[in-house]
């Protein structure tokens, strides 16, 4: 299946065995900027996958620019070790690996390097706002240089090409925007000036490497802001660069860092919606072009390539939640992909805390294996094992328990096994997120592990049941009494209550959120969408707190306000009496008083659904917790618990 | 002899004698490599020593596997840190100075993104900075943690370490299980006090049983949580101290105060009271025979003397203040005070970075984590005597030439106004705000004591410089607020920027719209010189919330109960388009809903600065040596200023 996606594809002097490119992100893996066996087993897993290329990206070349901690030295001849084990890891597996070489320019801060940050101008970013050294003739020698060092090496070191970054946090690109450079001299200005950089790192690159290896670049084809790269200049600078015969392939992107929500896009944007840009680059050279963001299924890339709107197409999330995506589709297995959300919170908002990657669906990431592909070790002793709950939790362990030999039934109280990925689908752009159970319920119906629905598994009929083990992941619950007070519905409902409609709701309502990420904005937005005029409370600074890392506070804030949501900021919750609800200013401890609303609506915080658990505690041979059931958290940790769980039982 | 008496006599804890009563308290480092002491942690604790504090006690050091609160954190639980905190306390006993082990476990203060483990706490809550909500501990957890301390506390043993001190404090399970505020129990660990000191007792008895009856321990207690909703009180933590007291167990008693609620008062910066927490020392210590150590906002031997004086305490915990100057204690001894490089709680370079996951730093001293390198005693004489010409008496200008002269340079400082400063001075305008002029305090009583031609009120040029016949010149001119930072048809002094203001070079009137892009005291301390004025002002920011920059710095929520009070007012998520008088033509960035901001008397603009750089540029390839520093490279902060001083000092 997907003929055209599996045929291989000539970049340059490489050839690639398909067009499935895992392109260049952050893992947050590096430590003393080595390139480490984690790197490699990571990377590893992907090419065992079967993904065509890989882009390896968080390499330093200029000591610099070092913008973040866990970046790879790659201007120094210590990576040398570390290019040639990936190299050996991919190519075992018939995979080609690319180094990307990026300079940061001013997007990047002196916090690590003690030193000023460079760029076009003197110009803040804004996401770090330190403001930049516009640069002098000797810093464009030794960021000419630093590219030139550091695409030697990844020559040296065995890999099989060179990306030169112009994206959406790159140095070039700066040049390349007259949003970024306001340079008056012959680096800024004209077209040609603002591409005499990127063209002279080209020219150095190529210099390095010589003739027979492969070189491209990742050019951001719209900037999609006002007064910036709009595709019209960027079908230019694509010919130039062509033009110079220099490069074998352009990889394109698309937006800045005043845009995170497109370069880092969560389900919230539309699918595909680069995939125009990259035809239009595609129609006005005779490179290879390289198409990626927001293309989530084999199908759809096997149309652009078949439509000629792009020769290859870039994965990174996709791959990063099933490495395996390449070899199912290839099969045309694809039923058993896990597909990936874009709910970002795993691994975006993961990289945007500093924390090592990882994936809300796929609990391997970052703990690869170094050999194997991390298949569950298989029991010692078959043992019948009884699943409480038939969320993500208990879905994922039955899943690891069943697939080591064991016995496994799961119970679910529901009709329908979900947990609350049931509630969360309700909620307005979150519909994507069913992606986690579909999965999960497609892979053990493959297995033929029972799901029971629609039955409250009690704690004597489990001990009746005879079980070696029993998982509890019976969940959570809004909390029944999160402020004082005598409230309750109908008029004080909670977050569940207004999902499942179960109460009337009036016109005004006051939504108190101690969220602060979708399950009270979309909540909200539910309401809103419904007619209602809401207001949001929360003690917070902004509505929308844990929203930032993962891409998308601006998108979610503009729909609420353009649908008449008013924020309310800085204000502590007391007490909820008589109809009204009292709080207080966090800063000034002023009391407010909320009154006249129809209904409000408590997004107050879950709590632990453990009555099984301590009923069942002592009574059977094997007990275990697994997710909101211990504490009430997120997905991500439910299947990593459900995961452990399923490999110790 | 020195002047302070009290200061530098030893005192006996437990079974160790410690030389002097300043402690070097417990403190986050992010030196932490692989879960280990590092190398960078040696040099660090080991300048501290050089530089004559009685006592260090480590960074808090993990105890158990559920606490991952952050990258570097040292794992003590762990054996394979042992030969690591070997090597530090073999450096450490180089001096005469006692080094103790902080253990911890932040309980419900943490979360599980790097453990990937549910985090303990004793009831299910949230911490309202992590926002993760705790798994209530089963008995089988607390009997675990209590083992975890025990055996944690058999590696610091093993590590030569003088002693141990459990974490009672602001970030703590053994606190959460004190405090009303964070245990709900309904078990024998909750309830009375007797029962939420239950975990505790069993705690300190596990270790008390590893390390055996000699060996020196105690507890840091959080003296009082000043929670606003029922937390720990200094009358509840006085009955605590004395039945910790009454158990035999413990040697001293280290107290901190506040919690994750109030980090203001944890880590409180210089708009809170220098000395602090003194009568919280002094109400414990009146019910305690244990010697009683008090920290926070101690940045002065006379201070500190005055408290031992008093009998408020008997150790004395510095931290800021030997990160800003390790040889303080030295200094103080030799009645050196006015040496002394004063920490003035800016937060800028220490919490702030810690709070963004950079290493330690100092907004003064540039040798924070680089003690190897930069060091006491690492500044050797030059090997060829230069004539050096600084243009610019600002922090980074006075930094360099202080630099170069200590390394026997000769060295002339131009500054074209008639006192050094450059923008430190206007920096300490704003109500609160003076401490900040500590900076160019220390600096220019360094420089006045060093052979150094000082220009003031002379403004360089390219012929002055070149008629200097200099080996080397450094420009450290600084730079100025962008005019004409937003189009439109305006002009002063209906619109002004926020320096204008500070030096009084315009009157603004009653009503003022302050549109902010800078997020940090420059805006919202201007707001506050106006409000104080008696303006009434209205801040109009891009950022999500006013004073964006100011979180890290513990500075937020003390600004925004000051400023509202003052009856300041905001608008977040306004991005100016332009202004046409005094209207101020805005777009709301979210819901793209264009607003006119108008009625005011006066626009004030915090819009960033612009380089000084034309000197600079002027000069290039006319001199043989030619350097630039500070905000004329690029405008930052003034540990940047004082960074690229202090390097180029050591370059010339």
């Amino acid at each position: 299946m997907f003929d055209r996606l599996f045929e291989p594809l000539q970049l340059g002097r490489t050839t690639l065995p398909n067009r499935v490119c895992f392109l260049a992100h952050r893992t947050n893996l590096g430590r003393d900027g080595r390139l480490n066996d984690r790197h490699v087993a990571y990377y590893r897993r992907r090419a065992a996958g079967g993904c065509g290329l890989i882009v390896l990206g968080e390499l330093l070349i200029d000591p610099g620019d070092h913008p973040w901690e866990t970046m790879i030295e790659a201007h120094v001849p210590s990576v040398l070790t570390g290019y040639g084990k990936l190299a050996q890891a991919a190519h075992e597996y018939g995979s080609v690996v690319f180094a990307q070489l990026n300079h940061h320019g001013f997007q990047s801060s002196g916090g690590i390097t003690r030193q000023h940050v460079l760029g076009p101008s003197a110009l803040a970013d804004i996401a770090f706002g330190e403001t930049a050294k516009p640069m002098e003739p000797e810093d464009f020698k030794t960021v000419i240089e630093a590219f030139a060092r550091s695409a030697a090496l990844a020559r040296e070191g065995g890999l099989d090409g060179i990306e030169i970054d112009m994206g959406p946090e790159s140095l070039l690109r700066q040049f390349l925007s007259p949003l970024s450079n306001h340079r008056q001299d012959e680096y800024g200005g004209s077209p040609e000036n603002r591409m005499r950089l990127p063209i002279e790192v080209i020219d150095a690159v190529r210099a390095a490497v010589g003739k027979d290896f492969t070189v491209g670049i990742r050019l951001t084809v719209d900037e999609k802001f006002w007064g910036a790269i709009t595709i019209d200049e960027s079908l230019q600078f694509a010919q130039k660069f062509e033009e110079t015969g220099k490069i074998d392939f352009i990889n394109t992107s698309v937006g800045t860092y005043f845009n995170l929500h497109l370069v880092l896009a969560s389900m919230h944007t539309p699918a595909g919606f680069t995939v125009e840009l990259a035809e239009k680059i595609k129609k006005s050279v005779s490179l290879p072009v390289i198409t990626s963001y927001q293309i989530h299924s084999p199908e759809m890339a096997e149309e652009v390539i078949s439509k000629g709107q792009a020769d290859a197409v870039g994965f990174v999330r996709p791959l990063i939640c099933d490495p395996d995506f390449p070899a199912k589709a290839k099969r045309g297995e694809t039923q058993d992909i896990r597909y990936c959300v874009k709910d970002n919170k795993g691994c975006i908002g993961r990289i945007n805390q500093m924390k090592s990657l990882g994936c809300i669906q796929n609990p391997l990431v970052g703990r690869e294996p170094v050999s194997g592909d991390g298949s569950p070790a298989p029991a010692a002793a078959k043992k019948k094992v009884i699943v409480v709950g038939g969320g993500p939790a208990g879905l994922e362990a039955a899943l690891i328990a069943r697939q080591r030999g064991h016995d496994v039934t799961v119970y679910e109280r529901e009709t329908e096994p979900g947990g609350q990925i049931n509630l969360i689908k309700k909620r307005p752009g979150r519909q994507g997120m069913v992606e986690v159970i579909r999965y999960l319920r497609h892979a053990l119906q493959k297995l033929e592990v029972p799901v029971v629905t629609g039955v409250e598994a009690t704690a004597e009929m489990i001990v009746g049941k005879n079980p070696d083990a029993v998982i509890v992941a019976t969940g959570s619950k809004p909390r029944t009494k999160p402020v004082p007070g005598d409230y309750g519905p109908p008029w004080a409902l909670d977050v569940t209550d207004v999902i499942e409609g179960r109460y009337p709701i009036g016109e005004k309502v006051l939504f108190l959120d101690e969220n602060g990420g979708h399950h009270a904005t979309a909540t909200v937005e539910l309401l809103a969408d419904q007619g209602k005029k809401v207001d949001m409370v929360t003690s917070d600074l902004f509505i929308g707190i844990e929203l930032a890392a993962m891409g998308d506070l601006y998108l979610s804030r503009q729909r609420l306000l353009q649908k008449g949501v008013k924020f309310i900021t800085d204000v502590l919750i007391d007490e909820i009496e008589d109809n009204k609800v009292k709080g207080r200013d966090f800063y000034t401890n002023q009391s407010i008083v909320y009154e006249g609303y129809d209904n409000v609506v408590l997004d107050l915080g879950n709590e632990v659904e453990d009555g099984l658990y301590r009923q069942l505690k002592g009574r059977v041979a094997e007990l275990y917790r697994a997710g909101d059931c211990v504490a009430p958290r997120g997905i991500d940790m439910a299947i990593i618990e459900g995961r452990s769980t399923g490999e110790r039982v | 002899m020195s002047e302070f008496k009290y200061l530098f006599s030893p005192l006996k804890i437990g079974s160790v004698v410690v030389p002097n009563r300043i402690h070097f308290a417990a403190h986050m480092t992010n030196f932490g490599e692989a879960q280990k002491i590092s190398r960078s942690h040696i040099f660090y604790y080991r300048e501290r020593a050089k530089g004559g504090c009685g006592l260090i006690t480590t960074e808090e050091l993990g105890v158990h596997p559920t606490d991952h609160p952050y990258d570097k954190l040292v794992d003590i639980f762990d054996p394979e840190t042992i030969p690591g905190f070997r090597k530090l306390t073999r450096a450490i006993h180089d001096y005469d100075t006692k080094i103790f082990a902080q253990l911890n476990h932040n309980g419900m203060q943490g979360d599980g993104k790097t453990s990937r483990l549910p985090v303990w706490g004793p009831s299910a809550g949230k911490d309202p900075i992590f926002r993760e909500t705790s798994k209530e501990m089963e008995i089988e957890d607390i009997k675990e943690c209590a083992a975890y301390f025990a055996r944690s506390a058999t590696h610091a043993v093993e590590g030569g370490f003088d002693g141990i001190e459990l974490q009672l404090g602001h970030s703590s399970l053994i606190r959460q299980f004190l405090s009303p505020v964070s245990n709900y129990r309904t078990d024998e660990y909750g309830g009375s006090l007797e029962n939420r000191m239950r975990f505790c007792f069993e705690v300190i008895q596990a270790v008390r049983k590893a390390v055996g009856p000699d060996f020196t321990l105690g507890v840091r207690l959080n003296a009082d949580e000043m929670h606003p909703r029922g937390g720990l009180t200094i009358a509840d933590t006085k009955e605590i101290a004395a039945r910790l007291d009454a158990s035999g167990y413990l040697n001293f008693m280290d107290l901190s105060l506040g919690t994750f609620y109030n980090l203001f008062l944890v880590e409180g910066s210089m708009h809170t009271p220098l000395g602090y927490t003194v009568p919280l020392s002094a109400a414990i210590r009146s019910v305690v025979d244990l010697p009683v150590f008090c920290t926070n906002r101690i940045n002065d031997p006379h201070l500190a003397e005055k408290i031992l004086e008093d009998g408020q305490a008997d150790m004395i915990g510095m931290v800021r203040a030997l990160i800003c100057d390790p040889e303080l204690p030295n200094k103080a001894r030799e009645n050196r005070s006015d040496d002394i490089r004063q920490c003035i709680a800016c937060n800028q370079g220490c919490i702030a970075r810690m709070g963004l996951g950079y290493r330690l730093g100092c907004l003064q001293n540039p040798a924070v984590g680089l003690e190897e390198e930069l060091g006491i005693g690492t500044l050797a004489p030059a090997d060829t005597v230069k004539k050096v010409v600084v243009i610019g008496g600002g922090p980074a200008g006075l930094e360099v030439a202080r630099t170069a002269a200590l390394r026997k340079h000769r060295v002339v400082l131009f500054e074209k106004n008639g006192e050094v400063g450059g923008q430190n001075t206007i920096a300490g305008k704003p109500a609160g705000r003076q401490e900040i002029t500590g900076v160019v305090r220390w600096l220019s009583g360094q420089t006045g004591k060093l052979d150094i031609d000082m220009r003031l009120g002379v403004e360089a040029d390219v012929d002055k410089i070149l008629a200097e016949n200099p080996d080397a010149v450094v420009i450290a001119t600084g730079s100025t607020p962008k005019v004409n930072a937003f189009p439109g048809n305006y002009s002063f002094p209906q619109v002004v920027n926020t320096q204008q203001i500070l030096l009084e070079q315009v009157e603004a009137g009653e009503r003022v719209l302050l549109i902010d892009l800078d997020g940090h005291h420059q805006a919202t301390g201007t707001a506050e010189f106006l409000a104080d004025r008696g303006k009434k002002v209205h801040v109009v920011t891009a950022a999500l919330f006013m004073g964006s920059a100011l979180g890290p710095l513990q500075d937020l929520y003390l600004t925004r109960q000051r400023l509202s009070a003052k009856g300041v007012t905001s608008t977040a998520d306004i991005a100016v388009l332009e202004i046409q008088g005094t209207v101020v033509k805005g777009l709301n960035v979210y819901s793209n809903e264009l607003i006119d901001f108008e009625g005011y008397d006066t626009v004030v603009v915090a819009a960033g600065n612009v380089a000084d750089d034309a000197l600079y540029f002027a000069l290039k390839g006319k001199v043989p040596e030619l350097y630039r520093i500070g905000d004329c490279v690029a405008p930052r902060k003034t540990d940047m200023a004082i960074v690229e001083g202090h390097r180029v000092g050591r370059l010339l």
